[in-house]
């Protein structure tokens, strides 16, 4: 059995950068195919008929996907640049390839790519959390004024996008016409504001690890940048229901790794605001003694407890 | 008030331009939508006084009263007063919402995006992935260019589809990549037909294509066809889809699906998916919820 893992990413990816110092930590063995370098110029040869012998060259350096017991991977396709322009249409060519021979690849992959693809759209994610089971908060995607001007009546309200680029969360303020005006190109996603302590659930393998995070921002992602206050401790146990809920949404999508965001109001209430499939869990992890990603590491080796 | 139908599709997609003629009776209000962009919407999650509803050639369709929703296609193409940047991100969020409002409509959706279907993402190497949990499958290669020219030298034959433009069907044999391109090669030889089914709700409609098209196809790969076309649009949740199978060998191998337009079926099986598709249209609640 193959004891080799092989991790699939941008080097300046921090995820990548953490599980890999992790496994260096571990003194486990593992290789680094660099995402960058393969959609530049990197070939790819498999075939479903024995997806296992799927071989990737990158730079001189070949891969042959049956030599590693599992694959952690973050894959993402850069949009076409003005200096990519023309190589593009290739880059995107290895990108499927790539997708693809990780499908068909019988070993661990954590994730499995597409699964929870709804995250490309919040709302909808939303939609599929609440059917869940989660409870949500009332939610508004629009495009129309006179619907965001009745919805935000109802309350403090908070606005992000819709699809799954990455967006500052923000309360709505005092909103000017000339600004409400561009609501009729892109429609936005508002939601109700709900006031609380953060918690942060990372899912691995079945397993739950979640972080409380107290901090004055609104996104607490970006509380150092706007000067805000931020502090994150581990909680020592969920409430039997939500971690429930947490495993069997992420194993519902094919999801071994997954990133849950509550919100914990005064009530005591567990808000669920979005479930990342492909989470940044680095500085989460840091406050469990890399945790989540010893538990990330045995899995891909078949050995949960490392 | 009339019942509203939404057709969601391109302007030139010939299926639903034909079922749009047939839904046009006393009592009901059909309309295309072809740019989600310009399409404006409201969808409310959740508890709120804020009702779900969109607003299409300036008319105000509330939620309650759409009995159908038809998907083909989604694409969104935002105004050109944005700056490019702002178009890219505008054109992802209409898209992003529509996904939404599609998944949670409750009235009838064909075809509803669900956790194995996103109309938006999957190319024919994800869908072959998906299918062969579920039906027989032709088998991909993904070869470079010269492990390509080194199959054709000896002889191996098989239909290719370039990655870096995904040509429908195949290319054919003379077919030179560009250097350091990426081909995909489907395990079907170049001189056998394929089977095109179509399915709308229960029923199907099988067609051979490709070469020796004007033969009739084997009974037993029509039942094939058949057969897997229903497995796996079951599957994948879907009411409406044409999938196309290799008959290279004894088993008809799915190879392609298409839910969009579907340029390559003729004018009388596209009359004879209208008529269904409208039926299904009209027909009594019951569509799969995501």
């Amino acid at each position: 059995m193959p004891e080799r893992i092989l991790i699939i990413g941008f080097q300046a990816d921090t995820p990548i950068r953490h599980v890999a110092s992790v496994a260096a930590s571990l003194g486990l063995a593992v290789d680094y195919l660099d995402l960058q370098r393969y959609l530049g110029g990197g070939s790819l040869q498999f075939t479903t008929r024995e997806p296992e012998k799927a071989r990737v060259r990158v730079a001189g350096e070949r891969f042959l996907l049956a030599d590693y017991a599992g694959v952690y991977q973050r894959l993402a396709l850069p949009p076409p640049d003005e200096t990519q322009r023309g190589r593009w249409p290739q880059m995107r060519a290895r990108y499927v390839a790539l997708e693809c021979a990780l499908l068909a690849y019988a070993g661990r992959v954590v994730n499995r790519p597409l699964s929870g693809w709804e995250n490309m759209s919040k709302p909808l994610q939303t939609y599929n959390l609440a059917l869940a089971g989660f409870r949500t908060p009332p939610s508004l995607s629009t495009s129309l004024v006179e619907d965001f001007r009745e919805f935000r009546a109802g309350g403090e309200t908070i606005f992000k996008s819709n699809s799954s680029i990455r967006s500052i969360v923000d309360r709505v303020e005092a909103v000017d016409d000339e600004r409400l005006a561009y609501l009729q190109y892109a429609p936005v996603l508002f939601q109700s504001c709900i006031s609380g302590r953060d918690v942060r659930v990372h899912v691995v393998d079945g397993a739950t690890f979640p972080v409380l995070i107290e901090s004055d921002a609104i996104d607490y992602r970006y509380a150092h940048a706007r000067r805000k206050h931020i502090d994150m401790t581990p909680l020592l146990a969920l409430p039997p229901q939500i971690e429930r809920l947490c495993v069997s949404y992420a194993r519902s999508r094919g999801l071994c790794l997954a990133g849950f965001d509550f919100k914990l109001d005064a009530a005591g209430e567990w808000w669920c605001l979005e479930m990342n499939p492909a989470p940044a869990f680095e500085m989460f992890d840091h406050v469990l003694d890399g945790a989540i990603a010893r538990r990330l590491l045995g899995h891909l080796l078949g050995t949960p407890d490392l | 008030m009339s019942a509203q139908i939404l057709l969601i599709g391109g302007e030139q997609d010939a299926l639903l331009l034909r079922t749009r003629a047939l839904l046009a009776a006393p009592g009901k209000r059909v309309h295309l939508v072809a740019n989600a962009a310009e399409a404006r919407l409201s969808l409310a999650l959740g508890s709120t006084a804020v009702r779900t509803l969109v607003v299409v050639d300036g008319e105000p369709l509330p939620m309650a009263g759409i009995e159908c929703i038809v998907v083909t296609q989604l694409a969104a193409v935002a105004s050109p007063l944005l700056a490019a940047d702002d178009q890219s991100y505008a054109s992802a969020e209409a898209l992003a919402a529509w996904l939404a409002f599609l998944a949670s409509a409750p009235c009838r959706v064909v075809n509803r995006p669900s956790a194995n279907y996103n109309i938006l993402l999957q190319s024919p190497l994800h869908v072959r992935a998906f299918a062969r949990h579920h039906v027989p499958t032709v088998d991909d290669l993904i070869v470079d260019g010269r492990a390509l020219a080194g199959r054709r030298r000896r002889g191996e034959r098989s239909a290719a589809i370039d990655l870096s433009n995904d040509q429908p069907f195949w290319l054919a044999s003379s077919y030179a990549p560009a250097s350091g391109s990426l081909v995909s090669l489907i395990d079907h030889d170049e001189a056998a037909p394929f089977a095109v089914t179509l399915r709308v709700g229960a029923d199907c409609l099988t067609v051979p294509y490709g070469p020796a098209a004007q033969a009739p196809l084997r009974p037993d790969a029509r039942a094939q066809a058949e057969q897997a076309a229903v497995t796996l649009l079951d599957a994948l949740g879907l009411d409406l889809g044409c999938c196309v199978f290799s008959l290279s060998d004894t088993i008809a191998r799915f190879s392609r699906l298409f839910t969009g337009a579907w340029p390559f079926v003729g004018e009388q099986a596209l009359d004879w998916a209208a008529e269904r598709l409208a039926a299904l249209a009209l027909a009594e609640q019951g569509s799969r919820h995501a």
